[in-house]
């Protein structure tokens, strides 16, 4: 089946401009849920109506970003339908249920909680009340497990079958596809992003009142909260980060080489810490591919396989292979993907024609080859290669962020703890900016991680080129225009609000103050 | 349980699922019709206040009916997932953009620096509640009256119309089902209004939009039923699979089912009587056999389509390419491991049930919401 | 397949929670404490007899 390029890669641009866009509302949602239900907490423990109105103050905010997160999310499921039509039939058996699974068992527990969480407040009793509120920050994080244990399948393929007679991917393992160590890891750095995220949110809205000398009490206490709760959580996402990486090592050598920009493999990998890449570097060539850097010798291999000594593969290794460490080449790989491939359509066609022999022989070639299928729709060796520049500088961005987010909670802290923040306006400007980095930490981690595993829809079985719906290109531009134009007009409309409910500040507190 | 179960009828209990689940959604789109009647039923802006904070406690749950309805698509037939969506492109798309817009709708309506205006919002719930509800009515029309696509030998597929789902609109079914479904959703809603809303303006209004419009909807139905009794339909062979046209093949599977003909002769009495409780009298509890005679309805709708040996989804480029229940479901091992997934089902309904209680033992009125700072 | 460090790892999400919120409540308590700094000095600031400052 022919597969035009244009449609290609207007297709991936409508996938990435939907999914940046919704990724700009859910890490807020994943850890602002669990603030909130936190500040509550504290509101039923102490029956200090102080809390219940600061509660509110930040479930309204919520509000606004949950909404939004909806409408962007909506489209992100049925995508993989309109766009993604051959990809649904090759993995669906797979992909469709975790996503079945996430509409039953998070997707109503957030929706039906969350109208008792805001419109419930004199309806239901405070613990009903309570409960509500944890209910919808547990649903929605149980949504965001089951879109990564879908995203970590599609990482690191497992639990699965290829059946010829329906060319497609058939689950034989539950258990191995919910336990996938890429799974979990992904679940666990993503969700600790997000609240980390939504620490940063609550400290810099904060840092802003306190700047403004305004709503003091409000703010310190807020920060006090969202601290606590942003030190712990960044520590654990430093944590998650580091078992990430080691999965991205075992199973996607090409990403993580792209991430450290290692074109040549060694033992002993240094890692680069910060680095400017040389453009006209080339696979394969003599070029040193950095024009500064600092790294840290080893760190790579001590990173990704806990052993000083560990060999790492570098970029020219994957491409053209290696004998001694027992590396295939990418030219080896496409030869065995097009035998599978071949044996396939032979396998088809002896089916049509009712011969059994023939059958079974293809079957058999095709099962030789069928680890490398993948392979055998790539082009050139050289497809192989994800862009090492964008996977490079949003590994490092995301790292340097995620790095300078654990000392600002330890530093806010100390200054929250010791009642010295306001006398440090400094910290105080550096948190209202920090917010902005939060978000480009984000997206950088999202980048890291689906640019570095191109040109893979599913690794090493199914490149992006054959995923897509067989359909022209015209209609893919056109929607793609329409979420542009749409989400952009949104976007808009949502950070107005937001910023117009923060300068008017929890208003529900000023009420009682003159009482 | 389920391990047991042959793969048909695997196929056949998620099928089940599937018709529920579409049952629930035509229920729950009360919410749709209700944002259709806002300026009808709402005179003033506090009354529109009222009815918008009325459906706002409700309408995630719609949603997520939506979201859940293609979620349970792709794991139990995802050939159909791949299929219509990919092919019906513009279709899909459009009711996309209807639902999108609805998000923000209720929670940015009101709230200053909303950037576009009260009225923008407003006129996207419109468009939710009315372009939306009709392509939908549209596209489950196609079920009935099929498609233009092929599937090939690796079950790839493609459409064979540059219209890209555009052309199911030229079929007057396709239509008629659409308008039926706003209708249905419309009076709905009115009922909905008459259980939740304390205030007498408001439920006089709705029970003028019950008496006029439910014979719309009737003249509607009818002809929407009488069609799908008489038109041909697309059967396939149990053993070879081969499908050939059938004429009177869904009034063939209404008699070769009786329990199907129960149930959807149960749903439209309860139907009826919901919509006569909301006419003809002064109760306010029209909504649960209409609700439940909804759900009755469609599901009983799914049966006669997916069961009996009948394609779904007829090809009308290629009849061989016709999806059935058979051809277009996950493996076996997927569907065994979905269905004990599937018992959750109850579990969530039983707790939708409970919150649905507590947040409607009272009526909402117009002060309730004036005294909530966070009121849509 | 060990599905043993899959499953301490899921484990670990709500045990980050409730750390994360007891840590929470630990710097509450010391946070409220100096909030009140000002009235334990007049109170308990000198001489005052011990009962006045019990409730800090």
């Amino acid at each position: 089946m022919h597969i035009d390029p244009s449609l290609v890669e207007w297709s991936r641009a409508q996938f990435a401009l939907t999914a940046l866009y919704h990724w700009l509302f859910v890490p807020l949602t994943l850890g602002l849920t669990f603030l909130v239900a936190i500040m509550e907490t504290i509101y039923v423990k102490t029956g200090d109506e102080w809390w219940k109105k600061t509660t509110r103050f930040w479930m309204g905010l919520l509000a606004i970003n949950f909404a939004i997160g909806l409408a962007t999310g909506i489209i992100m499921e049925f995508e993989f339908g309109t766009n993604w039509s051959n990809y649904s039939w090759i993995v669906g058996d797979i992909f469709g249920a975790p996503l079945a699974i996430e509409g039953l068992m998070a997707f109503f527990m957030e929706s039906t909680f969350f109208a008792v969480m805001f419109f419930g407040w004199d309806k239901v009793s405070k613990r009903m009340h309570l409960l509500s509120t944890w209910l919808v920050a547990i649903g929605s994080n149980l949504s965001a497990l089951w879109i990564l244990v879908a995203n970590g399948w599609m990482q690191h393929p497992v639990g699965i079958r290829f059946n010829p007679d329906t060319a497609r991917n058939e689950m034989v393992d539950f258990w191995a596809v919910l336990f996938n160590p890429n799974a979990y890891s992904k679940f666990l750095h993503t969700i600790s992003s997000g609240y980390v995220l939504a620490s940063l949110f609550v400290i810099s809205i904060s840092a802003w009142y306190l700047l403004r000398r305004r709503d003091i009490q409000f703010a310190k206490r807020s920060i006090m909260v969202a601290a606590s709760f942003g030190l712990i959580v960044s520590l654990f996402n430093v944590t998650t980060g580091d078992d990430s990486a080691r999965h991205v090592a075992q199973d996607q050598p090409m990403k993580l080489a792209a991430m450290e920009g290692l074109y040549e493999g060694k033992s002993g990998a240094e890692i680069v810490t910060f680095g400017i890449l040389n453009p006209s570097k080339k696979v394969g060539d003599k070029q040193e591919p950095f024009l500064v850097k600092v790294a840290i010798p080893e760190g790579l291999s001590l990173l990704s396989y806990h052993r000083v000594d560990a060999y790492v593969p570098g970029i020219r290794e994957l491409v053209y292979g290696s004998k001694e460490h027992g590396i295939l080449s990418v030219a080896e790989k496409m030869k065995r993907g097009k035998e599978a491939v071949a044996a396939l359509a032979a396998y088809k066609a002896a089916k049509k024609a009712g011969d059994t022999a023939q059958m079974a022989a293809a079957k058999k070639r095709f099962e030789a080859n069928s680890a490398y299928l993948g392979y055998g729709y790539l082009k050139t060796p050289l497809q192989a290669v994800p862009s090492v520049p964008t996977t490079f500088y949003a590994f490092h961005t995301m790292v340097g962020l995620g790095t300078w987010f654990v000392l600002l909670f330890i530093v806010i802290l100390y200054f929250t703890m010791t009642d010295t923040l306001e006398r440090h306006r400094k910290w105080l400007w550096a948190a209202l900016f920090s917010l902005p980095l939060g978000y480009v930490a984000q997206e950088a981690g999202w980048i890291t991680a689906e640019v570095g595993r191109q040109p893979w829809a599913i690794q090493d079985m199914l490149p992006v080129g054959m995923a897509t719906s067989n359909i022209v290109t015209s209609p893919v531009m056109i929607t793609f225009w329409l979420f542009a134009i749409l989400f952009t007009a949104l976007l808009i409309a949502e950070v107005k609000i937001m910023t117009t409910q923060i300068k008017l500040g929890p208003v529900e507190l000023k009420e009682d103050s003159h009482v | 349980m389920f391990n047991s179960m042959s793969y048909l009828h695997l196929q056949q209990y998620w099928w089940f699922l599937i018709g529920v689940l579409a049952g629930l959604f035509v229920f729950m789109t009360f919410v749709q019709g209700g944002q259709t009647l806002l300026w009808t039923l709402g005179k003033s802006e506090e009354k529109r206040d009222l009815i918008v904070n009325a459906l706002g406690r409700k309408w995630e749950l719609t949603f997520t009916s939506l979201v859940m309805f293609g979620g349970a698509l792709f794991a139990s037939f995802p050939l159909f997932y791949a299929t219509s969506f990919g092919g019906a492109y513009y279709v899909w798309m459009a009711i996309l953009f209807c639902f999108i817009i609805q998000a923000v709708a209720y929670e940015y309506r009101k709230k200053p620096g909303n950037v576009f205006g009260e009225r923008t919002y407003e006129v996207f719930l419109f468009i939710n509640g009315s372009l939306g509800i009709i392509l939908v009515g549209a596209a489950l029309g196609t079920l009935f009256t099929g498609g233009n696509f092929v599937v090939n030998d690796m079950h790839l597929s493609h459409w064979t119309k540059a219209t890209y789902g555009l052309e199911a609109l030229l079929s007057f079914f396709n239509v008629a089902f659409g308008f039926m479904l706003f209708f249905l959703a419309r009076l709905l809603a009115a009922l909905y209004f008459l259980n939740a809303i304390d205030d007498e303006e408001i439920a006089r209004r709705a029970r003028i939009v019950l008496r006029y419009e439910s014979g719309i909807f009737l003249l509607l139905f009818l002809y929407v039923a009488g069609s799908i009794l008489t038109m041909k339909g697309y059967a396939y062979d149990p053993k070879t699979f081969v499908v050939h046209i059938e004429a009177m093949k869904f009034l063939h599977n209404l008699l070769a089912m009786p329990a199907v003909a129960v149930t959807l002769a149960a749903g439209i009495v309860l139907l009826l009587w919901g919509l006569g409780l909301g006419i003809f009298t002064q109760s306010d509890k029209g909504i649960w056999p209409a609700g439940i005679g909804t759900v009755l309805t469609v599901l009983a709708l799914f049966l006669l389509l997916g069961y009996n040996h009948t394609a779904y989804y007829p090809s009308l480029a290629d009849p061989q390419s016709s999806l059935t229940i058979q051809n277009s479901s996950g493996s076996r091992y997927t569907l065994v491991a979905m269905s004990w997934v599937s018992l959750l089902v109850p579990v969530v309904l039983g707790y939708i049930v409970l919150v649905w209680r507590s947040m409607n033992r009272t009526k909402i009125t117009v002060e309730e919401v004036e005294s909530d700072h966070h009121h849509y | 397949m060990e599905y043993t460090d899959a499953i301490i790892w899921y484990a670990s999400w709500p045990v980050l929670i409730y750390i994360a919120y007891r840590f929470v409540l630990l710097n509450m308590k010391h946070h409220a404490k100096m909030e009140r700094l000002e009235e334990y000095e007049q109170q308990c600031g000198g001489a005052v007899e011990p009962k006045a400052c019990e409730k800090f």
